[in-house]
């Protein structure tokens, strides 16, 4: 049982199932965000798209680099969203609430929700911890 | 005891696992509370559903077929748009689409609009597919009516899919455009897309992408065919090799623009 449970965990998750991608906020005062497939391959020069706070009809738009980095210097406050278009239909949006101080209150996320694995993984764990609670209890009372 | 111990350990691995993958969506849920705290007053948000060009122009499918559609209806119920913080919108009712009205120029189709909505950051969407309850194509959730043309031959098609499914775009649109953020006195518009090349595939696309390996191509559609026309509904199709990569096709077909899509509730979930 043990091993099965560990090869599951080692398993990797289908890349039909894993379409999600991740984000970081980098520090240094300039908002950098560095967007990845989460396969950990960078969204490398992928179009973006960034959206000041209420200005939803237009945007300034940029590339990421090799290493799936943009980077760009928030001019006021208020919520900023940046939309990561990549190849082959992929992409993520991210939502940035920028302080008066010009920080980002957030540092990293990821836009994939759960994957496939993971649900499977999380619905076995929470199953795993009823069983093995009932078996310990039902132990304790047959030594008694 | 020395079990005890062991299981007691292992409940609590798994315990932590537990949490630790639901780490790290939280922070997306805080970027709503700026936008909310300061815009109170209301706008309209537009509901539409997108084929996009594979509806309207046609494509090439992964066996070559060229592939148009004259009409491609799904029956959509309570799209709903929402921000974390629970602040929702929903679009009331049954919605029977044809996503491939208009001309090869068409803007996305309007399903319905709702005034007077608090303003705020509505980047979620979710939305369900349901089988028509009656009149024409009753019981079918999805059609696609029109004509796939290869090497001289011309096959017309009415597909009808049964399959029932919602779906839940947390992630937001992703695109060329900023949907759903809803300013006071403003109106923003909300997509829902759908994306019929993954159950065709594109010849454009390499032979090994997800788009091909996970798509059944007309080839498997033209197996039905009777007097060089296919007619064919999804309960016909059970028996079929690769019907379950069809199925599973199918639910990968709700996007938000390049936006992916949570699936939940399938139909034909505990048939495959």
């Amino acid at each position: 049982m043990a091993t099965l449970f560990g090869l599951m965990l080692c398993a990797p998750a289908s890349p039909l199932y894993c379409h999600g991608a991740i984000y970081e906020v980098l520090a240094g005062g300039v908002v950098g965000i560095r967007a990845s497939f989460d396969t950990g391959e960078p969204m490398a020069a992928a179009r973006v798209l960034i959206f000041a706070p209420d200005q939803p009809e237009k945007y300034y738009e940029t590339k990421t680099d090799r290493n799936g980095i943009v980077c760009f210097s928030p001019d006021r406050k208020g919520l900023w969203v940046i939309q990561v278009l990549a190849e082959g239909g992929h992409g993520l949006r991210v939502n940035l609430p920028v302080d008066s101080s010009m920080s980002v209150q957030q540092t990293a996320g990821s836009v994939s929700g759960s994957s496939y694995l993971q649900k499977i993984i999380m619905a076995i764990a929470v199953a795993w911890g009823f069983i093995a609670t009932g078996l310990f209890f039902s132990r304790k009372r047959g030594k008694g | 005891m020395r079990i005890n111990r062991v299981l007691i350990l292992l409940w609590l691995m798994l315990f932590v696992s537990y949490f630790s993958f639901t780490g790290g969506q939280k922070e997306e849920a805080d970027g709503d509370t700026t936008l909310q705290s300061a815009s109170p007053g209301t706008g309209t948000i537009i509901f539409t559903a997108n084929g996009e060009d594979f509806v309207r122009k046609g494509f090439i499918d992964k066996q070559g077929w060229s592939i148009s559609f004259d009409r491609l209806y799904i029956n959509l119920l309570d799209p709903t748009a929402y921000m974390s913080s629970g602040q929702n919108a929903v679009l009331e009712g049954t919605h029977w689409v044809d996503l491939a009205a208009g001309n090869d120029e068409a803007e996305p189709i309007e399903i319905g609009r709702l005034k007077k909505i608090p303003a705020g950051n509505y980047q979620a969407l979710k939305f369900k597919i349901r089988k028509k309850s009656s009149g024409s194509f009753q019981g079918c959730s999805m059609v696609l009516i029109g004509r796939a043309e290869k090497k001289g031959l011309s096959v017309p098609f009415i597909i009808k899919l049964e399959e029932e499914m919602d779906f839940d775009g947390r992630e937001g649109y992703v695109g060329e455009e900023l949907k759903g953020m809803l300013l006071p006195e403003k109106v923003t518009s909300v997509e829902m897309t759908f994306h019929f090349d993954h159950i065709f595939g594109d010849q454009e696309a390499a032979a090994n992408d997800h788009i091909n390996t996970g798509s059944v191509g007309f080839d498997f559609f033209n197996q039905f065919a009777q007097n060089g026309k296919v007619h064919v509904c999804q309960s016909e199709m059970k028996s079929a090799a690769c019907y379950d990569t069809l199925v599973r096709a199918i639910w990968t077909l709700g996007h938000l623009g390049e936006g992916h899509c949570d699936i939940s509730n399938q139909s034909s979930a505990g048939e495959l």
